[in-house]
């Protein structure tokens, strides 16, 4: 499960429209969430846990116009599948989903004050690797997954950005989709960040 | 509700089965054999079940002279002969021993039995197994068109299930794939310490490519050509109405196999009191929620319809 993509984790289809993408993602919260019978039965509490933390992955990036059409061309660059016509895409970014259907937005999260930003941006390193991140996001006082849940990307890949395992990420096209939600998550301009982490890219 | 001619055309050996006793295997073969056979279908019910034979009370007649066990220990072409009527045209027998376990039955018996229930002059063949995983079991539900598991909206009934596949999938391959070594390899993972590193067909491909990866392909075909389809029973809420498509969705993704999903039965006291008064429910309390539940069933296996949920 871990192998697949977001399309395959949800069981959708490519190209399908955000309505079903949501059902989708319904259907496979109920199965993971515990309170189904036969998931109950026959998976354990660590593999149920696991999938719904990829479930929950693959539907913010696919229920995110932009993360989904970075994805897509991601996709397509691998050779996974084709893009679709124009006007499909279209259609995804002008679907709004009710905020009902996305995930929670934890309301505690601290907001750093505008002069620590300032302050921040003025120490950027010339040289912006995993632990510049790390030590850029402890100074905030933020975990991980209240990056996930700010940025809507899946911890995995956040720690791997942390880590610099390049190979863990899907792509550099997808990666800078990742730094930038980062970056903004973390309130830094993330034009430099973006560039400088980029530089040592070693990945795909 | 009348048969399309493709529908009536079609010969066909279906399977109920489950892995778990006390399912309702039995009631719903039987019913679904008589509601096709009401729909002008010739079907054959085949009790199947080894030393648990009881599928003549679920019809309310008493077990036929001959069995199952006597036309495979006889090696018996001509099904026909073993098969007896019941009170309701269309409909025939192959009844089972209630005083005799299945014992050793003669090398090659499944492939014997196959083609002899395939000469019969009707149009559908129902088998109806019992409960577990003994060779024989799972060697019949091998030799169906259409496997049709049974579960009641409980993990052990799952679990059950997914160990008949488990069993079936493993036989399938170790029959069919043209290599000893690889044969080996499958036996062992049948039981003890290599099982627990084996636990859907995904994990089984796994084993296969490591000793022949030329296999593979065979092995997936194997699998996948296989018609294999879930249905719950005795469904008394909400959560159990949605637990045949999830079983199958998580049978889907995580075991690697093709399950369908082709709908529910109610839980329905009518089912017992007419099954204790030695009547067919069908006939009897024809009006019921799982009398109705029954005729959609039918009709859906019939059409293949998959009821999971697409998106």
């Amino acid at each position: 499960m871990k192998n697949k993509n977001y399309y395959e984790i949800l069981d959708v289809a490519p190209h399908v429209g955000s309505g079903q993408i949501q059902t989708a993602y319904r259907f496979a919260r109920s199965l993971y969430s515990g309170e189904a019978t036969p998931t109950y039965g026959l998976l354990s509490a660590d593999e149920r846990a696991q999938m719904l933390a990829l479930v929950e992955e693959a539907y913010a990036a696919l229920s995110n116009p932009n993360v989904r059409r970075d994805y897509d061309i991601h996709l397509t660059a691998q050779g996974v599948w084709t893009l679709p016509p124009q006007e499909s895409i279209t259609l995804h970014h002008d679907a709004h989903l009710p905020d009902s259907a996305r995930p929670a937005r934890p309301a505690s999260l601290p907001e750093p004050p505008p002069s620590e930003v300032t302050h921040e941006l003025a120490r950027l390193p010339e040289l912006v690797n995993g632990s510049v991140l790390r030590s850029l996001r402890e100074s905030r006082h933020l975990s991980i997954d209240q990056i996930a849940a700010l940025s809507k990307i899946g911890s995995r890949f956040l720690r791997a950005l942390e880590e610099d395992r390049h190979e863990a990420l899907p792509g550099r096209v997808f990666a800078r989709g990742f730094l930038i939600e980062y970056a903004r998550a973390i309130r830094v301009s993330d034009t430099e960040l973006v560039e400088r982490y980029l530089r040592h890219w070693t990945g795909k | 509700m009348e048969l399309s001619s493709e529908e009536t055309r079609r010969f066909e050996v279906w399977a109920f089965g489950g892995g778990k006793g006390g399912t309702g295997k039995s009631a719903l073969a039987a019913s679904v054999g008589f509601q096709l056979s009401r729909l002008g279908k010739r079907v054959v019910l085949v009790d199947a079940d080894f030393g648990g034979a009881n599928l003549h009370t679920c019809l309310g007649v008493a077990p036929p002279a001959r069995s199952l066990l006597d036309l495979i220990r006889e090696g018996g072409t001509v099904a026909d002969e073993y098969a007896f009527p019941t009170p309701y045209p269309n409909l025939r027998l192959i009844g089972g021993r209630v005083d005799e376990g299945a014992g050793s039955l003669p090398v090659g018996w499944a492939s014997r039995l196959s083609t002899a229930l395939r000469a019969l002059p009707v149009d559908l063949v129902i088998l109806d197994l019992g409960g577990g995983v003994a060779p024989e079991t799972v060697e019949a539900m091998n030799l169906a068109d259409v496997k049709i598991m049974i579960s009641v909206p409980e993990p052990s009934s799952i679990e059950n299930v997914v160990s008949l596949l488990r069993s079936l999938c493993l036989q399938r391959l170790v029959q069919r794939l043209p290599s000893n070594e690889v044969r080996r390899r499958l036996l062992a993972i049948q039981s003890g310490e290599a099982a627990a590193r084996v636990r859907g067909v995904t994990d089984m491909f796994r084993e296969i490519e490591e000793v022949d990866p030329s296999l593979l392909g065979a092995a997936r075909a194997l699998i996948e050509e296989m018609s294999i389809t879930l249905v719950t029973n005795q469904v008394r809420d909400d959560a159990d109405r949605k637990f045949g498509a999830q079983t199958a969705a998580v049978v889907r993704r995580h075991f690697g196999l093709p399950m369908t999903y082709s709908g529910f039965v109610h839980h329905d006291d009518a089912v017992w009191r007419t099954l204790r008064r030695g009547k067919m429910f069908m006939v009897d309390a024809s009006r019921s929620r799982a009398a109705e539940d029954i005729r959609r069933l039918a009709r859906n296996l019939l059409q293949r319809a998959d009821q999971s949920p697409v998106f």
